[in-house]
């Protein structure tokens, strides 16, 4: 059988099913009790779960799985959604449906005059009730607009050319730090930061939270459109911190279509078309390179990140921007821009570091004041709170040390004057948003008894600083012009 | 011939080096302390002398605690004691604390990383010696109060026993998670060296609450070198682990302390 083809929500032509189908597996699926591994329950509790629910027995090693910070984000939600795409296609098949049913994504970063609607959920997936009158499993407990903003569907993360970056203050890397694995770490990745944390903090409600996120069927979609990503990035060709030999021979445990027990490694997650059923995405070539795990040739990490400075605690985040300055050292740093006898930085990557937080707050926006007075602030990126909670829980799997991520600011370092060295401090501002408010009446009524996170939302910065790097690996990203989104988006 | 071969032999050792890490905050002050302290440790028992890692026993000791404990310490070498509890705890925390050091390094300027990882260090090993210390103390105590003869083999298996089942509580998988904690660490000053010495007490309590008990609790009976590797080995992994396979380190914990309690 050839593989199953994953396409574009919004190009499944006029008066396709996929969607229909969808539903209706979303129906059997949930009917299923939960001790069963190919029930919607259990495979939401494989990502996570609420402390409150009980454990099937057998779920240990299964459940509270999903990982995040660190470069198995990607490898483990690859398997996760194809074990997914695997038991929704048997119940498709078994319900009557086609024997090919494939997940398909949505590309919320699609140019808008090539699709106007490509901000916008899919209106398949709002609303109670379906034309016909009957319940639309495809709905679920969300937020607001669900107009994403440009700013959340960036691609910017696809300039990175290193998969892995140290875990350090330097590039985080496409794929994540070279740490792990674990449930929760503490560095996102920048294809995990934007687009993944920060789509799942716009749409919120069961999306907002790890542990009740695959409760959504749009959340199966958002992963779908990160692991397309993933091989949108393989094809614009291999970047260093790839082969890695404990990377490959890490493996993850599942169930299959039939509830049996798989366990698959990562280095058999790189040719989609043998990865379980296989498959392969519509518009985007199944990448050739770095399929074969054997292949030699991939050097040791070679970026070096020196702090250059860091301001002097935390910060509160509540509702109002929060500004604070970076004094700098310039002088004492083994890299500089202005003296010739040291090597120059590459990039300059602005950290806000052990992000820590209870509940489920709004995401934040994370700018820079120009050296120029009077000049705006530059937003340099948002900063996505997506497991919050989990990662600021000292019994956790990262002991409670929060979230940090590095922005890569580089393109910015005139205009704050880094550049000529002119520069002795840097302001940066962060700017909370207000969580999205949630509408838990449009889940379906099968849900009805999952709870949401109401703790009271808190945030905080434990500290932000900034950091050059030398990294000969990303030397073309920063200041260089990204992809043109077409060719992203073909 | 390249490049590198090029090169006189040091330079190219110290290329290797510098490639290998060896310059590193953690090479400096984790990993080759503990390599010296295994080879201490080791050159120590392949000469003959057992480490004074834990109590000689006293065999039929009658007459009251007071008395018990006055026998006890009559026949320890203070000095002994100190440098045997000392080297365990280089070659055992040394690479335990190799992430942490790495994290504090990375975070600071690079002109103060041996500064603040010393700090860090300080702060660890404070807090790790007072608790050495209390360990030493519960030992003592335990056996004066309770009677043994010969090498206190039923002790000793009940020691790794109580190990065994503490690895697979709940409490050790909460107190392990701990330990990957980091903070925030300012960056300059005063507030720098503070933070620095402040996280390294922190996390050497984190530390003391996850490896403590199985280190105190299979010091009851079972020791020297070779099961201080058995248990050096299990509190590696679980550090390293997603998922710390903890029953295996229970039973593995066990088959040692069997194997290697009988030599005590």
């Amino acid at each position: 059988m050839s593989v199953r083809v994953r396409k574009s929500v919004y190009a499944l032509p006029a008066g396709d099913a996929t969607l229909d189908w969808y539903n209706k597996a979303v129906k059997d699926l949930l009917s299923r009790p939960v001790s069963d591994p190919t029930s919607w329950r259990y495979m939401a509790g494989v990502h996570g779960a609420r402390a409150s629910v009980t454990r099937p027995s057998g779920a240990a090693g299964y459940w509270d799985a999903c990982q995040h910070q660190s470069w198995y984000f990607l490898p483990w939600h690859r398997a996760y959604i194809t074990m997914f795409e695997a038991v929704v296609a048997a119940s498709v098949a078994k319900q009557g449906g086609p024997a090919d049913w494939a997940l398909p994504y949505w590309n919320y970063s699609e140019d808008t005059t090539a699709n106007p609607s490509a901000r916008s959920l899919p209106a398949a997936f709002s609303g109670k009730t379906r034309p016909d009158g009957t319940q639309n499993y495809l709905s679920s407990a969300r937020g607001g607009a669900l107009n994403l903003t440009d700013g959340v569907v960036s691609l910017n993360a696809l300039k990175i050319k290193a998969f892995g970056g140290p875990p350090g203050g330097g590039a985080p890397g496409f794929g994540g730090p070279k740490d792990g694995p674990f449930h929760f770490g503490s560095i996102d990745g920048a294809l995990e930061m934007v687009p993944h944390n920060v789509v799942h903090g716009a749409i919120g409600g069961f999306m907002g939270d790890p542990e009740t996120a695959a409760l959504d069927p749009i959340f199966w979609l958002h992963h779908c459109n990160i692991d397309r990503l993933w091989e949108v990035w393989r094809n614009q060709g291999p970047g260093s911190g790839w082969r890695d030999s404990a990377w490959m021979a890490q493996t993850f445990d599942f169930h299959d279509a039939s509830g049996n027990a798989i366990t698959i490694a990562c280095k058999d997650m790189l040719d989609t078309t043998k990865l379980m059923h296989g498959y392969s995405y519509d518009s985007t070539p199944v990448a050739t390179a770095m399929i074969d795990p054997n292949a030699s040739g991939d050097s040791a990490p070679t970026q070096t990140a020196e702090l250059v400075g860091a301001n002097s605690g935390a910060l509160a985040l509540a509702s109002d921007p929060v500004t604070t300055s970076v004094p700098l050292s310039l002088d004492r740093t083994t890299m500089s821009f202005t003296d010739s006898a040291k090597p120059k930085p590459s990039n300059v990557f602005l950290n806000v570091e052990n992000v820590t937080g209870t509940g489920v707050p709004g995401d934040f926006l994370v700018a820079v004041a120009p050296a120029a007075s009077g000049a705006d602030p530059i937003t340099v990126g948002v900063f996505g709170v997506f497991g919050i909670a989990q990662a600021s829980d000292p019994n956790r799997s990262h002991g409670g040390g929060g979230l940090s991520a590095a922005f890569d600011i580089t393109e910015f370092a005139d205009q704050i004057g880094l550049s000529d060295g002119s520069a002795t401090q840097v302001g940066v501002t962060l700017t909370p948003q207000a969580p999205p408010q949630v509408d838990s009446s449009a889940a379906p009524d099968e849900l009805s008894d999952v709870e949401l996170d109401t703790t009271s939302p808190t945030l905080s910065a434990g500290r932000v600083s900034l950091f050059f790097a030398i990294d000969p690996d990303t030397g073309a990203a920063g200041g260089s012009s990204p992809p043109s989104d077409p060719s992203l988006n073909a | 011939m390249t490049a590198a071969a090029a090169l006189p032999a040091r330079a190219q050792f110290l290329t290797a080096s510098a490639r290998l890490g060896l310059r590193s905050q953690v090479f400096r002050w984790a990993i080759a302390p503990s390599l010296l302290a295994w080879m201490g440790l080791v050159a120590i028992t392949a000469n003959g002398f057992e480490p004074a890692l834990c109590l000689s026993s006293k065999a039929g000791q009658v007459g009251g605690l007071v008395r018990t404990l006055e026998a006890s310490l009559a026949g320890l070498d203070p000095a002994a004691i100190a440098i045997g509890w000392g080297l365990m705890l280089v070659a055992m925390m040394g690479p335990l604390t190799a992430p942490m050091i790495t994290y504090v390094a990375a975070r600071g300027f690079a002109d103060r990383r041996d500064r603040a990882v010393g700090l860090f260090i300080l702060g660890y090993a404070g807090v790790w010696t007072a608790a050495a210390a209390a360990g030493f103390a519960f030992l003592l105590l335990l056996h004066a109060l309770v009677p043994h003869s010969g090498p206190g083999i039923g002790l000793g298996l009940f020691g790794v026993a109580a190990a065994a089942a503490w690895q697979l509580s709940p409490a050790k998988r909460r107190a392990l998670n701990r330990c990957h904690g980091v903070m925030a660490l300012r960056a300059d000053g005063w507030a720098a060296d503070a933070d620095a010495a402040r996280f390294g007490a922190v996390h050497g309590g984190r530390c003391v609450r996850a490896c403590g008990p199985t280190m105190f609790l299979t010091m009851i009976g079972a020791h020297g070198v070779a099961m201080m590797a058995v248990v050096f080995a299990v509190l590696l992994a679980e550090r390293a682990s997603f998922r710390p396979r903890q029953s295996a380190a229970a039973v593995l914990l066990l088959l040692a302390g069997v194997v290697f309690a009988p030599l005590a």
